[in-house]
């Protein structure tokens, strides 16, 4: 006992110790100033890289400058892009489902779902896009010119621009651009690679005259060379260790809204503010717009807490990633008495964007799957409608081809097989699968069952809509075998191209359709510089991280994309376009499920729109920001509650875009 | 009944399992042996057939059973509560094995041109057999209204719960009533989306409406006898405010195409309703929730014998070693155990499962490796109990072998701790299975599972019939299974204290 009772205080002392040491080496930890960052300063080596590379970083006065430029860039007769009748003020409430891991804007990770918060739509190119006419329009760039043979583009700074910390925007500020994307410090590859490809030089004018010059002619000069600048006194201290140090660095920025230090709570919410005296405030096309004072993004993790946060008013908006709000929200969960009463509005905009090519890719490297016969009968075999009706309550629409939304560069006949287990069915014979077994499922002569495995990400919709797939797909004698798994997981299973069918979709951007890299066989096989295979113990390697997920592996058609990717105007880029387009629909080795030619949504009263609803080349609701926050209709609509006022039901309906 | 008779059921049992086996019959109650295919199934049968022989052999005319074990068994057919709970499980299972018999979308009976046949215990029949198209396999539903409709004495009798608990999910399509203006379903005005079709064609949609409180409200579209979209526009409280006419015109052409009938598709998941013989409505991808619950309860049922099974067999294994031996094996087997109960077993299956979609086999046999343990424990405490007594010692001294003495001497001397463990395993078994495919990394999305959806129902609680009808399911097996285990605790291991005087 007494033994025991020693044992015991011997314990409870080292316990005792032993915090106490962790306790300081935590207390050591927080005072310890952060010193893996030293100040570092890389103005002579990035002068010097420029100096060793003059073919690329060309320094010139405006003497240089090429006789009879035609400048471009005045356009009073271009409408506004906003409605003056935006308020300035207020703070617009969201969600964010991810908490960043950066806010660097290249690099590692640096491509994450927020950047687009704070970056892509906030920051300023040289040019920008109209977003009704598409028409390019002034931004950074005052003015532009082509040279005659269209491969150089000259730019004109606007003497305004400005970073949000008040530092003038210079050409050099391009130049460093250019000198971070080509570094390996930058830790990104696939920049690195594009900024090889595409630019012969960058030439310098004066402090506020630049231009680019591409190595190829393109259909449009204008898409490839507009970008934006990198602050030279911000990226002083880019060096080799980049990733870590810019981890948490906020690039000052020359677009609207800016992130404080102050305002990232980390793992909890991220704000961002109005910049003040913005220098493009009051410039046509851009004063109407980025109304709200400050926009705060708060962690949410799936929907149905967002929707409750949204139902409290804490949040302003509710919205879907997934381009229209799902129909038991829009109709079911939304059957609730602050849309009767009008305190929350619906909301639908027929908009004009490429749409996410969601498509069951084939993989034809896989056996059975490298048969035409095969794949037209799976495509016969897909109960899409259903789908569509059932699931999606008619909302949504078939998607024909998997470029749908690219306007005249899509071939319009192309037509996607409807459902028709008949047809499938005499398919399937052809290949030799004739016989049904016990289990009603198609056999060929080896007695090889009609058996594929399809991959979808474990989301409800995806799950319903793959369950009444396999329903339909027994009626047509194939079976398909669900395997519904983790995104992560099926990333890095499409990655490595080792599914046999997968339901997955991609990102887009107008204007072009991007053909290369979905169907050019370099992106399937890894391949030597000759365009011979590489072979590993006599087998073809297939080559990962492409988007190439059908393993299409055709000559003809890399020629054809081999001049669609040089095409030097539209017309032609379109003709090869639709050719392309013919021959990849007719191999069926993608089956287009659904498009949503619109976005759709719930938001509070006080958040307000433009009278004509959005831009018509917007993905998403906010991304223009034409929208702004009104405080007075918000005290409004919460006096109204208190006293139980209703302002009856409010649907809009903005279809002036919408395809006939 | 004596054991001859037993023998006799369970011989004839597993020759006529085996037949309708090799006759490629799926005969309800007799396929069970063979639900782990056909390999497991003969051994299976086989066994049991070898079981039968041996009683009928020994032709026994009583039980030969100890009156210790006997006052148990009595003194647990006393308790109440425990007996009932035990018999309903008895009679749920009974009627779990049922299957198709009771739940399924094929028909028991389809009498065709004057000859049976019994699709319910058949592999896939072609539809070609019924007079259909295709050699795909008939949906017996539509097959029965279609013989209805045609009156040439051919008939279909379904089972009881005509919707399999799996891809099954029909389109429920409504009709409503259109009086004064005013759309009424169930005589009450409807809020939601109706459609007219054409009077040529019930099939193909005319018109279809928003309706708020039996007023047209909201968008409305319009197509032509081919299906094409011809016209769309915009209601407000019934006046139209806004109209669209894609062809020039020739819209109006087809406005009096239309039938008189409102009709609707009643989305999933659909409200519980007797005309159309979904008792408990549909769950959100249109799946009979009946069904649903019908396949769960078996897949509960395969998955808590598989699991008692494989863990009392490493328990006994594992446990009597361990007690038995002592020491160093103690020892060290002890540790072992330890370190393994301390991995993160949540953390193991999600990794397993986000690699491959899991069967029900793979993860009741994950749940077994990381759930053996606890009986192990138990197991090992008693034997090493037992093992001092003096009959184990009276044994050795008789130079008895140390396997006889653990199996015949010791073993049935703790297996009551067995008996007593096993409901609370089967608990558990269900609750965890049910855990990780609420989760969603439990089964494939293709098999019914309590778990998902319960899951179903959290995520909808606008449609309560999905998550009361899991909730009342799950949890009443619960306790039922629970009472059970009670009962035969205070049956088979009573603290019963004698004090003398």
């Amino acid at each position: 006992m007494i033994r025991s009772l020693e044992r015991e205080a011997w314990t409870v002392k080292h316990v005792i110790r032993f915090s106490g040491t962790l306790l300081l080496m935590l207390l050591a930890a927080c005072s310890k100033e952060d010193n893996r960052f030293p100040p570092y300063d890389n103005t002579a080596e990035v002068e010097a890289a420029w100096k060793a590379k003059p073919d690329l970083y060309r320094f010139k006065t405006p003497a240089d400058l090429p006789q009879g430029l035609k400048w471009e860039g005045d356009h009073p007769e271009y409408p506004d892009m906003g409605d003056p009748a935006a308020k300035k003020g207020g703070t617009f409430n969201y969600d964010m489902g991810n908490f960043p891991p950066t806010l660097r804007i290249t690099g590692p990770d640096a491509s994450n779902n927020f950047r687009s918060e704070h970056f892509d739509n906030v920051e300023l190119g040289l040019v920008a896009k109209h977003l009704n006419l598409d028409k390019w329009i002034p931004c950074l760039a005052k003015e532009w010119a082509l040279s005659d043979d269209r491969r150089t583009v000259y730019f004109r700074l606007d003497p305004d621009a400005t970073y949000s910390d008040g530092v003038k925007v210079t050409v050099e500020d391009y130049f460093m651009q250019f000198y971070i994307s080509l570094s390996k410090h930058v830790q990104d590859a696939y920049t690195t690679d594009y900024f090889n490809k595409e630019f012969e030089a960058i030439t310098k004018y004066d402090d506020h005259t630049l231009s680019i010059t591409l190595k190829d002619v393109k259909p449009d000069p204008l898409l490839t060379a507009n970008m934006g600048p990198m602050p030279r006194h911000f990226y002083r201290e880019f060096g080799d260790d980049f990733p870590a140090r810019y981890q948490w660095r906020k690039m000052p920025t020359t677009g609207a809204y800016d992130i404080r230090a102050e305002d990232v709570k980390f793992g909890r919410s991220i704000s961002l503010t109005r910049v003040k005296n913005w220098w493009a405030k009051d410039k046509k096309f851009y004063r109407y717009r980025f109304n709200a004072d400050r926009i705060s993004y708060r962690l949410a993790a799936n929907m149905d807490t967002v929707f409750e946060l949204f139902r409290q008013g804490k949040i302003d908006h509710f919205y879907s990633t997934a381009q229209m709000l799902p129909p038991n929200y829009w109709y079911d969960k939304g059957d609730i008495p602050e849309l009767l009463n009008g305190y929350i509005e619906r909301y639908s905009f027929y908009n004009e964007f490429p749409r996410p090519p969601r498509c069951l890719y084939l993989n034809q490297s896989k056996p059975m799957l490298d048969n035409q016969d095969v794949r037209t009968g799976l495509s016969y075999a897909i109960d899409m409608d259903k789908v569509i009706s059932v699931v999606l309550r008619g909302d949504a629409q078939r998607m024909q081809s998997a470029w749908s939304g690219y306007g005249r560069f899509v071939k319009p006949d192309l037509k996607a097989l409807p459902y028709d287990p008949v047809k499938a069915q005499a398919h399937f014979a052809k290949a030799g699968f004739a016989k049904r077994n016990a289990r009603g499922v198609l056999e060929n002569a080896e007695g090889k069952p009609l058996k594929f495995t399809v991959t979808i990400p474990n989301m409800a919709l995806f799950t319903q809509a793959a369950l009444i797939w396999k329903e339909g797909s027994i009626k047509a004698g194939v079976e398909l075998e669900i395997e519904s798994i983790d995104f992560t997981q099926l990333g890095k299973k499409v990655r490595e191209k080792e599914h046999e069918i997968v339901l997955i979709a991609y990102g887009t951007e107008p204007p072009y359709p991007h053909l290369w890299e979905y169907f050019h066989s370099e992106n399937a096989w890894e391949k030597n510089a000759d365009g011979s295979y590489i072979l590993k113990d006599g087998q073809k390697v297939k080559k990962g991280d492409t988007n190439n997920l059908t393993m299409t592996d055709n000559a003809d058609l890399d020629k054809l994309i081999n001049l669609e990717r040089k095409a030097s105007n539209e017309e032609e880029k379109r003709k090869l376009c639709w050719q392309i387009q013919e021959i990849v629909q007719q191999s069926r080795c993608q089956i287009p499920t659904w498009e949503v030619p619109l976005y759709r949504y719930f938001h509070w009263r006080w958040l307000r729109w433009p009278k004509d609803g959005n831009l018509k080349t917007t993905r998403e609701a906010l991304d223009a920001y034409v929208w702004w926050i009104d405080d007075d209709i918000k005290a409004e609509t919460q006096a109204a509650m208190r006293e139980g006022r209703s302002f009856g039901e409010v649907s809009r309906v903005f279809d002036q875009f919408r395809q006939k | 009944m004596s054991p001859r008779t037993t023998g006799i059921a369970l011989t004839a049992y597993s020759l006529l399992a085996m037949a309708q086996r090799l006759a490629h019959l799926q005969v309800p109650v007799l396929k069970v042996p063979f639900l782990a295919g056909d390999a497991l199934g003969f051994v299976l049968a086989t066994l049991l057939l070898a079981l039968g022989g041996w009683w009928i052999l020994k032709g026994r005319d009583q039980w030969n059973i100890s009156p210790l074990t006997l006052k148990k068994l009595q003194r647990f057919a006393r308790i109440r509560r425990g007996y009932v709970s035990f018999l309903i499980i008895g009679v749920l299972a009974g009627i779990a094995s049922l299957d198709s018999l009771i739940v399924g979308k094929r028909a028991l009976i389809v009498s065709y041109q004057g000859k049976w046949s019994f699709p319910f215990a058949r592999d896939v029949i072609p539809g070609t057999a019924y007079g259909l198209p295709t050699d795909a396999e008939a949906d017996y539903r539509e097959l029965q209204t279609r013989f209805r409709e045609e009156k040439k004495g051919n008939w279909v009798l379904l089972p009881p719960v005509p919707f399999a608990a799996a891809l099954d999910t029909p389109q429920i399509i409504e009709t409503l009533e259109m009086r004064d203006g005013k759309l009424l379903r169930n005589n009450r005005p409807f809020s939601g989306a109706a459609y007219t079709v054409f009077a040529s064609d019930a099939k193909q949609k005319r018109q279809e409406f928003q309706f708020r409180d039996g007023l047209r409200h909201g968008d409305f579209r319009g197509w032509n006898d081919k299906g094409d979209a011809i016209e769309q526009g915009n209601f407000a409280k019934g006046n139209r405010v806004s109209y669209t006419d894609f062809t020039d015109g020739k819209a109006a052409a087809f406005e009096q195409q239309a039938g008189g009938i409102w009709q609707r598709l009643v989305y999933p998941p659909a409200p519980p309703s007797i005309s159309q013989r979904h008792f408990l409505g549909t769950n959100t991808t249109g799946t009979d929730v009946v069904a649903m619950l019908y396949g769960g309860l078996q897949q509960a049922m395969i998955a808590a014998l598989l699991f008692v099974t494989v863990v009392f067999a490493t328990g006994v294994l594992v446990g009597g070693t361990l007690g038995y031996f002592g020491g160093w094996v103690d020892l060290v087997g002890q540790r072992l155990i330890e370190i393994w109960s301390v991995l993160p077993f949540l953390f193991i299956v999600m990794i397993i499962s986000s690699l491959v979609s899991p069967t029900l086999t793979v993860l009741v046999m994950i749940l077994a490796l990381f759930g053996w343990m606890g009986t192990t424990t138990y197991l090992r405490t008693a034997t090493y109990k037992e093992k001092e007594r003096d009959y184990v010692a009276a044994a050795r001294l008789l130079g008895t072998s140390t396997p006889r003495i653990i199996f015949h001497h010791v073993l049935p001397n703790v297996i009551a701790i067995l008996v007593t463990l096993a409901p609370f395993e089967v608990a558990g078994v269900i609750t965890s299975l049910a855990a990780l495919d609420f989760l969603g990394f439990g089964l494939p999305p293709d098999v019914p599972s309590w778990g998902r959806l319960l899951h179903e129902g959290v995520d909808n609680f606008n449609y309560p019939w999905i998550v009361t009808s899991a909730f009342v399911a799950m949890s009443s097996v619960l306790v039922l299974v629970t009472f059970v285990g009670e009962a035969v605790r205070e049956a088979f291991d009573p603290k019963k204290f004698t004090t003398y005087q």
